[in-house]
């Protein structure tokens, strides 16, 4: 009966996984984070438990060691998987060359912010030095990405060079570290038709692989357009950004500029005169990390003891 | 043997009935997944969608911002206040910019679930500034041959655009992004 029932909730565990991370019923895939911390998966698993564990308890005279091991695997998934749901703090920011990133701040792109309810985070600053890409040669994807950042702790003043990269993720301070992700970065600079400068700053924009196009507003009607070519393109051979200023319908502007050009419109200019490489950097803290991998190299463990026994 | 087999679907079914009944729309979604929904019926409301919004933004401008028809343009707040806050700026010259439809032809439409479509269409609008009272010609008829690209979503049972791109009559227009679907 305890094996019928354990076996349902599995089937029930596995199927509502599959399911949600299709998107059968839902209009796409939901995200893993949110199946795993959602109610029926949650109460599953500790009801998984529960079984295993009265199970044990009424074969305890019996039990072989690779019952135990069996239960203490499930014991370790389970208390960190609700420990992961209570206390992860995890979160994306983009990050541009040169800029600071500070825990604390409010700054997380809202669609990967998540915050247990007991969750804490370290006081921790990163500075983006440098951001290297590695693209393939066609130019079209990146191979990988290696960022190079300054650390700052509140304990101490001194400063700390980290490379954080896109693969395995970096451990510091208790926090995982990761980046992933590549763009640019282009300084407008707004100015009068005399050439007066009114408004400047960095806009993070998608404009990787070459000739993706981004576009950005500021406070009037205005949309602008934005195609860079760091290598230029099969028209122009220098690095040249291609630009689009749009009001509604009406196309005011639509040429191609190079960096620190002047691109004149409707009484105005604009330019870009600077242009640095952003990443997404992931941060996650989650004390229920170490139970789950202990969990699932204790389950591999007892595999292989089960294979060389058959 | 049998209780493993029947524990095994009865997991499923139940897994299958949670998801169901824990999605909005659930079963709409699993016909728009398996392709059983009226193409026909969804592409036609798009294209009364389009028409709608591109005869009220029109109206909007070439009288200067009459409010008449605001509550059944089909458009996102954003795109309204776009609209209007250009129409604010010709009329604080005593101005406005008339907008006067040449052609609208829809090149591709893309249904991205049931509540999101993306189309393109190619368009062809005369422009020119006018004096505000007496409609006298500012400026010369431009011809504006421009490509559109419309995003929108359906809210309570209706279409609306919620972001639209513009590019030139010879632009290529880059591959659509679905991380920036404007949703």
């Amino acid at each position: 009966m305890r094996n019928a029932a354990s076996l349902l909730i599995l089937s029930f565990g596995l199927s509502y996984y599959l399911i949600e991370r299709i998107g059968l019923f839902s209009i796409g895939p939901v995200p893993v984070l949110d199946v795993l911390y959602s109610g029926p998966f949650l109460s599953a698993s500790l009801c998984f438990l529960i079984i295993v564990l009265s199970s044990t308890f009424r074969n305890r005279n019996t039990a072989k060691i690779s019952g135990w091991i069996y239960v203490i695997t499930v014991i370790l998934l389970v208390t960190g998987l609700w420990l992961s749901f209570l206390t992860r703090f995890s979160g994306e920011v983009v990050i541009t060359e040169g800029q600071t990133f500070f825990s604390g701040h409010k700054d997380y792109a809202p669609e990967t912010l998540y915050r247990g309810k007991f969750a804490t985070m370290p006081d921790i600053a990163l500075k983006l030095d440098e951001l290297v890409p590695a693209v393939s040669s066609d130019r079209d994807h990146l191979e990988g990405l290696k960022g190079m950042f300054s650390h700052f702790t509140a304990k101490s003043e001194e400063q700390q060079e980290i490379i954080i990269t896109g693969g395995i993720p970096s451990f510091l301070d208790g926090v995982f570290f990761r980046i992933r992700d590549m763009g640019y970065s282009p300084r407008y600079v707004l100015k009068t038709d005399a050439g007066k400068p009114l408004d400047s700053s960095f806009i993070y924009m998608k404009l990787f692989p070459h000739g993706s196009e981004d576009n950005f507003r500021l406070l009037s009607p205005l949309t602008y357009y934005v195609r860079y070519y760091p290598e230029g393109s099969e028209d122009l051979g220098d690095t040249h950004i291609a630009l689009r200023i749009v009001r509604n319908k009406d196309i005011v502007f639509n040429g191609n500029i190079t960096l620190t050009e002047d691109a004149s419109f409707e009484n105005s200019r604009i330019s870009f005169d600077e242009v640095r490489k952003w990443t997404k950097l992931s941060i996650v803290h989650d004390w229920g990390v170490l139970p789950v991998l202990s969990g699932i190299i204790l389950g591999l463990i007892s595999l292989v003891i089960r294979g060389i026994k058959a | 043997m049998k209780k493993i087999i029947i524990s095994g679907i009865a997991g499923i079914i139940l897994a299958s009935s949670v998801s169901l009944f824990s999605h909005e729309k659930g079963l709409m979604n699993l016909a728009f997944h398996l392709g059983m929904h009226d193409k026909a019926a969804v592409e036609k409301n798009v294209v009364e969608t389009l028409n709608l919004f591109n005869r009220n933004f029109a109206t909007f401008f070439n009288t200067g911002g009459n409010l008449a028809g605001l509550n059944e343009f089909p458009a996102a707040k954003m795109i309204k206040r776009r609209v209007f806050q250009e129409i604010s700026d010709w009329k604080k010259k005593n101005q406005l910019l008339v907008y006067d439809k040449d052609s609208f032809e829809i090149e591709n439409m893309q249904l991205v679930n049931h509540v999101t479509a993306v189309a393109v269409a190619k368009e062809v609008w005369f422009l020119n500034v006018q004096e505000m009272g007496s409609r006298k010609k500012l400026s010369p008829v431009k011809a504006n041959p421009i490509q559109v690209r419309y995003f929108l979503k359906k809210v309570d049972g209706a279409w609306r655009v919620v972001e639209y791109e513009v590019f030139g009559s010879r632009d290529d227009i880059p591959a659509l992004n679905m991380e920036r679907l404007y949703l």
